[in-house]
């Protein structure tokens, strides 16, 4: 071999060598790139779900919510269909949700979500290949997919996550390789975050709305409470008392302070209130139960009064006793004229078991006249004494009665009447008593017109006429009772109307005098059929008294006089009786002009108020603009002629001492606009992101120093708060600011951050490792203009603001301090609800 | 050589800013307006040399920067079709700043005074 020949070897040798490196190294580098490309498919897929977690919470039902999951899953991990399986243990169904694939037959769906719930293990994302979905009835067109199922083991509920690859399309769809499950798993784990907490929400806006339809009911409740005429108390679940109404201690007497944690029979009950109810009261009270009963009851001033009670036991939903309300009315009237009523019906009990009707009869044939037994009584005297009984009769007939019974018996024996009524006293032969007698006499006559016979019936009614007295003077005293109510009415200052069940008028007091309004209400004979859309001065209040009816409750009415230019709230309370059938319709108004007139100028005031509002915070912001300006020209210049280069020492200094001194001063002008800021404006909320706005102030300004700042965020369970955003921000802005302005020199400042929140509060922790304050400055550094030290680079207001900001915020806020060791502030707010 | 306008009422934030750009662009051509009309009045009369960068204050006498924007939205000017423009301002308003980002015409808010180290950054 020759030299050349031996060169040419060598070289052909070292080209190979080149050749077997050449294609090494690019395959090294095909390989480099395929895991970028890999790296930064998993960089796009993270990115994606970060987007869709945020759009996620804000779905508002459960269907939607999965909805929206079914096209996350197609979205984010850029598959063809999925399908999202929820196990309703307490309904024991599926539901099913999906993109990309119908859903028809349900039944075979259920199946088939068995077996994958069999064939895979839970909790964790499971690659499913065409040779699983051979096994499954619905799933023989798909080629590839991924399966996540997950057990509450709280509810027993289940949750499947399918994504899927059809046969057909799959050349179109990247393949689902192994990476897919971790994201995948991080995906749903997400997505369980979100229904777990998407739930507590359900849950909470239930409660809510639980609680607002309670308090809506009590408001109503203590309306009726206060406004009844009956006297109202209500108790805890010992018999004391809590609370009593107007109409309570207006019957007893007692105000509520006085009475207040006693028990009502302790100063109620005296010496005549009756044993029997005691007892079924004490019973009662005992066993919680409700009880109506009429007892003895007696004022502050000593005055005993009928009172009927009824007290009803209120239990909460847990079956807890929680109070006793007691309904109570003075019914010392009523039973008044009771007790007099069944004085009364004695009375005529005694009437007809003693009164027996004397008969006589005289015939003329013989000219005789025969006594009943009863008729001898009735006269005192014995049926043994034969005297002539016409004399006798005679004689006991009063003076005054005398000549006119005897005309009477006259023109009956005349035939000129057929029958006499009469009444007449006599005295008895006995006793000399006088009594009063009613008589009845009948004449017989024959077939030519003479009087044949004649019999007569003879009725003590002496007790009967004084009964009879009695009662006209007790009806009269009713009636002016009532015309003394009537009056009191006339006189009330509330403007009184009663209708009956068919809507006529049955009562209204003299300040009703807007008779245009009534002129118009229907003639219809029945009230519910009351509606009208015609044109009319009482249109609204026919309408507002048919609403009443129809939804059995007071509805207020509100209405301005024409002609008095006043206005009157009324309240339209039906009446039903125990029988359910409307009873009557009772309107009561007050007039609420000078209310209304309040009402009106309040809002004027207030519109105005905000429109100064407004202005001031455009005149705050074209001052402070203006501050600012030339101040920023000064930093600017300051910039220019630092960038110089060769400048002295010393010039360099002064130039950052000036560019220092502008900035605080900026910093003043700043801080005060927040001040004014959160004096002036209202709270508004919203959803935001805790965590990225901890971390834009951080970055804002972090470049303050080229000290090493460390920044540890803590969020849970989630770190989206709906709270004021601009006033947390200021909030953040000053205490982050604080922790780097007075940082520890040379030594890594870390932060830390975290944010817990329950339902009813947010607590936001920031904690340093830095100078920390000391013990004695510690109780004024919430101060206005306090500063530490003359050293303090701030302006002494940053804290205060922060204060003020909290207090608007109706949160607190602490601080924990060691001089050299750090400080932590802590503030706790209470969480806004969202209306 | 880049063309840039300045659009402000204060003279002397006029001038830093005139001086920045100068030193970072040693090739470059300043157009200064003290108002909103000034540079309305240029753009209406000038019809070649294309802007490249506009710099344009918020609060100002006459005719505000949302004022200013209405009006070249308008006229659509050949001058500045391809501008980038850049509000430059020292509002402390959200309003302000919120309804300037929003803006489509608007790349960027920049609070003042207009750095070097901004500057760089947004000729980048």
């Amino acid at each position: 071999m020759n030299s050349e020949e031996l060169g040419y070897k060598e070289l052909l040798q070292q080209y190979r060598e080149l050749q077997l490196r050449v294609t090494r190294f690019s395959a090294t580098e095909q390989a480099l790139i395929n895991t970028r490309d890999h790296l930064d498919q998993e960089l796009e897929l993270y990115k994606r779900m970060q987007r869709y977690n945020a759009a996620m919470l804000a779905q508002d039902s459960m269907e939607d919510f999965f909805r929206w999951v079914c096209e996350g899953i197609v979205d984010v991990f850029e598959l063809e269909s999925s399908i999202v399986g929820h196990w309703i243990q307490e309904q024991n169904s599926w539901h099913f949700y999906s993109e990309g694939v119908e859903i028809k037959e349900n039944a075979n769906w259920i199946e088939d979500a068995e077996s994958l719930k069999r064939l895979f293990n839970a909790n964790e994302s499971q690659l499913l290949k065409h040779e699983t979905f051979a096994f499954l009835s619905q799933f023989k067109d798909f080629f590839e997919g991924l399966l996540f199922h997950h057990i509450d083991p709280k509810t027993g509920d289940r949750l499947m996550y399918i994504g899927l690859i059809s046969k057909a399309q799959s050349s179109q769809y990247q393949a689902i390789s192994d990476r897919y499950c971790t994201i995948f798993n991080v995906f749903i784990q997400n997505v369980q975050t979100v229904y777990f907490n998407y739930q507590r929400n359900v849950e909470i806006q239930d409660q809510l709305k639980l609680i607002q339809r309670s308090s809506a009911e009590l408001r109503k409740l203590s309306l009726i409470a206060t406004k009844t005429k009956n006297g109202v108390i209500i108790t805890d679940s010992w018999g004391r008392v809590e609370w009593v109404n107007e109409a309570f201690t207006k019957i007893s007497g007692y105000s509520l302070s006085e009475i207040q944690g006693l028990k009502p029979k302790d100063f109620l009950q005296g010496t005549q209130t009756d044993d029997e109810s005691r007892k079924i009261l004490s019973d009662a009270l005992w066993q919680k139960q409700d009880v109506e009963a009429t007892v003895v009851n007696y004022d502050k001033s000593g005055n005993p009064y009928y009172n009927q009670l009824e007290i009803i036991s209120v239990f909460d939903d847990n079956g807890n006793h929680v109070n006793f309300i007691a309904l109570q009315k003075d019914i010392t009237q009523e039973i008044k004229s009771n007790l007099e009523m069944r004085k009364l019906n004695s009375r005529f009990a005694l009437i007809t078991n003693h009164s027996k009707i004397g008969l006589w009869e005289w015939t003329a044939e013989t000219n005789s006249v025969d006594w009943s037994d009863e008729l001898y009584q009735l006269h005192g005297i014995s049926p043994e004494i034969k005297t002539d009984l016409r004399e006798v009769w005679l004689n006991a007939i009063d003076k005054n009665d005398q000549s006119r019974i005897l005309d009477n018996v006259n023109r009956l024996q005349k035939g000129e009447t057929n029958v006499i009524k009469d009444v007449y006293g006599i005295t008895r032969g006995d006793n000399f008593e006088k009594r009063m007698i009613e008589t009845l006499t009948i004449a017989e006559k024959s077939e030519q017109g003479k009087v044949i016979r004649m019999v007569g019936s003879s009725k003590d009614i002496t007790e009967e006429l004084q009964v009879i007295k009695e009662r006209d003077l007790s009806l009269e005293r009713v009636k002016e009772m009532q015309s003394f109510y009537e009056n009191i009415l006339q006189h009330s200052p509330v403007d009184i109307v009663v209708l009956d069940g068919i809507g006529r008028m049955i009562f209204r007091n003299h300040l009703f005098s807007n008779n245009e309004i009534w002129a118009d209400l229907p003639k219809i004979q029945d009230i519910s059929q009351w509606k009208t859309d015609r044109d009319i001065p009482g249109a609204s209040l026919i309408n507002a008294i048919h609403r009443a009816v129809e939804e059995k409750t007071m509805v207020q009415w509100e209405m301005e006089h024409l002609s008095s230019n006043q206005s009157y709230l009324y309240n339209i309370l039906p009446y039903f009786n125990e029988a359910l059938e409307l009873d009557s319709v009772i309107l009561s108004g007050v007039e609420i002009t000078e209310l209304k007139r309040a009402q009106d100028s309040m809002i004027a005031a207030n519109s105005e108020l905000r429109k100064i509002n407004l202005e001031l915070d455009n005149f705050v912001y074209s001052i402070s603009h203006d501050l600012r300006s030339p101040l920023l020209s000064i930093k600017g210049i300051i910039a220019l002629v630092l960038h110089d280069q060769g400048l002295p020492e010393k010039a360099v200094q002064f130039l950052n001492m000036a560019d220092l001194s502008v900035t605080r001063l900026d910093g003043t002008i700043q801080e005060i606009l927040e001040y004014s800021r959160n004096s002036r404006l209202d709270v508004l909320p919203d959803w935001f992101d805790v965590s990225s706005l901890v971390q834009s102030i951080f970055d804002d300004i972090k470049f303050v120093t080229e000290d090493s700042l460390e920044l540890n965020l803590h969020f849970f369970p989630s770190h989206m708060l709906y709270n004021d955003k601009a006033r947390i921000s200021v909030l953040l802005k000053n205490i982050i600011g604080n922790c780097i302005k007075y940082r520890k020199p040379n030594n890594n400042t870390v932060i830390r951050v975290s944010l817990e929140q329950n339902e009813t509060e947010v607590k936001i922790e920031i904690q340093d490792n830095g100078q920390g304050i000391s013990e004695s400055h510690l109780p004024k550094i919430f101060n206005m203009f306090y500063r530490g030290t003359s050293s303090s680079i701030g302006t002494g207001l940053g804290l205060y603001i922060c204060n003020e900001i909290v207090m608007k915020l109706n949160g607190q806020i602490f601080v924990d301090s060691k001089l050299d060791e750090g400080t932590k502030m802590t503030i706790v707010l209470p969480q806004i609800i969202k209306e | 050589m880049k063309h840039i306008a300045l659009v402000d009422d204060d003279e002397v934030i006029n001038l830093v800013h005139a001086e920045v750009v100068k030193r970072i662009l040693q090739d470059v051509q300043i157009e200064v307006f003290q108002s909103g009309t000034q540079l309305l009045q240029y753009l209406n009369d000038q019809k070649n040399h294309p802007l490249d960068v506009i710099f344009l204050d918020i609060r100002m006498p006459e005719m505000d920067g949302f004022e200013v924007l209405e009006n070249l939205e308008k006229s659509q000017f050949q001058l500045v079709l391809n501008s980038k423009l850049y509000v430059l301002s020292s509002t402390l308003d959200e309003r302000d700043l919120n309804k300037a980002k929003s803006n489509p015409m608007v790349t960027d808010f920049i609070g003042k005074p207009l750095s070097f180290e901004s500057f760089r950054k947004l000729l980048a």
